[in-house]
């Protein structure tokens, strides 16, 4: 019997240790997703974009990859996972932990989407399953970033607004890096704010009225991405 | 002594732990050969081994029409083994509800060689190809989920699962995998043309000279030994007016692609009938009719047929006997495909 609690003694020992070992910080990512000030509310909440056209939201989702944080050294440090499914309707996947070093972190980069080498290859799994409703089925790819929303400036069937983004193909690449610079190095959490009027008007000036729908890749769809890739910004507030 | 017991205790039980996983997970890998002189497959199936579970499953749910939203269509409805998986004498097929789809169905063989799915290509991957119809309103009309849910409350195939992959565990990567290690199996190479090309037949005269003609005229697109050379091409058919489909552009989005249509494989081709990307020729005559009379030369017609391809009615004639030197009846009749028992043939169920 003795020989038993010595022997998960040794288990509990390897496990802490190993982690005492990694001399690291643990840092967490969160997603804040905005109309100008407004935090943005599912379904209940009418909001305004740059246009003065009514919408409310009923989904965000996009994928968040290859996220790499540089501290004040210029070191490197990326996320576990290579890809992240951000859902506004799940708080959980709006939050992702990173462990980083001592020194405290002056940027951050990462891609809206998914690289082209998870899209021709077969099926993935995890954030990448077709379950998770972001993969087009007949023109293979990933849909990078999704609205569904509704509008009265939508001419669409019930007044729909709907955006899925994404395109993999030479000309058709919707993949956008996005880079971001800390005013003041950050220690603890980062908030990543990502302000949705952008989604509709910055690079590009995209009206409801005009561009309700987006199904496939294409001009549209990377304006779109264009957009989007402006949204985002680094908060100190959590 | 207690001591001593207890540690080999501990050692048995991981050993024997260990064991188990292995012993009840030990699927027989299956030899997929490649006929003699033909090109490599471009299917990696190092990434997708192919065993006899993991067929044995991807046939079940090959032949499953509780896939489907309503639970009246499976893929086997659409892809019939006797038409070489096409959709016997069907322009269009039927999915749910009574729908049409908007092509006329391809054959499923050799699957393997292709880099590409769908007649505009737009699949770019044999796992993936499954979830088009399965979830087009046209055609199976499912949601995935209910799908995965469908199969994992399902006792049978939680045992075929577990024998494909070692566990009960339903993803959509596990379920693509199983169609293509099914679909996979799908080779034909047992035509006439096939025996003739080993020393094992003979041509009689007319299929003989056939072949001759065959060789100029058709086989730079359609190209042996599989028939396709998989390129997309514009063989001067005029855009259907209810059917609006430009093909590879609708991919690519770029206008030089417009009509294009991969070059279908004319194996079994005796056996699929209707032709064309949209089932509008009946026959092969009014086929062969279309590159003598019919062809319309547009921005993106092929240079080869820009004129149209001259042939004779003796040309027809030995074309069409060659034709049929490509139907591989061992293929279509195969019992292991699982498409020839009576009951699933469903003839009684069919509409039309
Ligand atoms: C409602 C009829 C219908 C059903 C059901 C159906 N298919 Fe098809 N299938 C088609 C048609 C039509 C095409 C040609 C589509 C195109 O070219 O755009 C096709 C094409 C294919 C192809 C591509 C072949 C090639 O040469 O590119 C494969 C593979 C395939 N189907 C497999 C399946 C599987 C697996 C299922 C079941 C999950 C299935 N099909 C269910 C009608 C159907
Ligand atoms: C320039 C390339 C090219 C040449 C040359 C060519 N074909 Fe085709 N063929 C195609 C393409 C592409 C299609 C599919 C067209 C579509 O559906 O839009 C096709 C379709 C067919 C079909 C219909 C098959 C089916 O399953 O629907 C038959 C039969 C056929 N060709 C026979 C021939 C014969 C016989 C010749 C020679 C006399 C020939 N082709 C020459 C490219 C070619």
């Amino acid at each position: 019997m003795k020989y038993l609690y010595a022997w998960l003694l040794a288990i509990v020992l390897f496990v802490t240790s190993n982690r005492a070992v990694a001399q690291t910080n643990t840092l967490l990512l969160r997603c804040k997703h905005q109309l100008g000030d407004a935090i943005l509310q599912l379904h209940t909440q009418q909001y305004r974009n740059g246009f003065d056209e009514p919408i409310t939201f009923h989904m965000l989702k996009y994928y968040l990859s290859n996220i790499v944080l540089t501290d004040t050294q210029g070191k490197e440090w990326k996320t576990k996972n290579f890809i992240y499914l951000i859902d506004e309707n799940d708080s959980t996947s709006k939050c992702i932990s990173i462990n980083v070093g001592n020194l405290p972190i002056v940027m951050i980069s990462f891609n809206i989407g998914v690289d082209s080498s998870y899209q021709t290859v077969g099926l993935q799994t995890g954030a990448l399953d077709p379950l998770k409703g972001m993969f087009w089925s007949w023109n293979t790819g990933y849909v990078y970033a999704k609205i569904e929303a509704q509008s009265a400036a939508s001419k669409a069937p019930t007044h729909a607004v709907s955006h899925h983004i994404g395109g993999y193909l030479q000309q058709q690449n919707a993949l956008r890096k996005v880079q971001l610079t800390a005013q003041i190095p950050i220690r603890e959490n980062l908030v990543l704010v990502a302000d949705l009027q952008k989604w509709f008007n910055s690079v590009h000036a995209l009206p409801i009225a005009q561009y309700p729908v987006c199904h496939s890749p294409g001009t549209l769809a990377m304006q779109l991405a264009d957009n989007i890739a402006q949204m985002f910004s680094l908060s100190k507030l959590p | 002594m207690k001591q001593t017991f207890c540690i080999l205790l501990m050692v048995i039980m991981t050993v024997l732990g260990i064991g188990w996983i292995n012993i009840t997970y030990k699927p027989k890998l299956i030899a997929w050969i490649v006929p003699k002189g033909w090109p490599k497959p471009t299917y990696r199936f190092a990434q997708n081994r192919l065993t006899e579970e993991g067929v044995a499953l991807g046939k079940t749910l090959f032949f499953d029409p509780q896939l489907s939203a309503d639970g009246t269509i499976a893929c086997a409805d659409c892809h019939q083994q006797f038409a070489a998986f096409t959709t016997y004498e069907h322009s269009l097929s039927h999915g749910v509800g009574n729908h049409l789809t908007n092509r006329n169905a391809t054959a499923l063989q050799n699957l393997a060689w292709q880099s590409n799915f769908m007649q505009d290509g737009g699949i770019n991957h044999l796992d993936v190809q499954f979830l088009a119809p399965l979830t087009a309103p046209n055609e199976m009309g499912a949601d995935l989920e209910k799908v995965v849910q469908y199969l994992q409350k399902n006792s049978r195939y939680s045992l075929l699962f577990k024998a494909a992959f070692g566990d009960t565990t339903i993803t959509t990567q596990r379920i693509g995998k199983a169609f293509s290690q099914y679909l996979l199996t799908l080779v034909s190479y047992n035509s006439k043309y096939d025996k003739v090309m080993r020393g094992e037949a003979q041509f009689i005269l007319p299929e003989q000279l056939g072949y001759d003609i065959f060789k100029k005229k058709c086989a730079s697109c359609h190209r042996e030994p599989l028939f396709t050379d998989g390129s997309f091409r514009n063989i001067g058919m005029t855009l259907d007016s209810t059917l609006h489909d430009v093909g590879r552009m609708h991919i690519t989005l770029n206008a030089a692609d417009s009509l294009k249509f991969r070059v279908p494989s004319l194996r079994n081709v005796a056996v699929t009938a209707p032709y064309g990307h949209d089932g509008r020729f009946y026959s092969l005559y009014n086929v062969f009719e279309h590159y003598r009379n019919q062809v319309v030369g547009g921005p993106t017609t092929d240079s080869l047929l820009r004129r149209g391809l001259p042939l004779s009615n003796y040309e027809i004639g030995q074309l069409t006997a060659f034709l049929h030197t490509l139907t591989d009846s061992v293929f279509l009749t195969n019992p292991q495909f699982g498409g020839t028992s009576f009951g699933t043939l469903k003839m009684g169920n069919h509409p039309h």
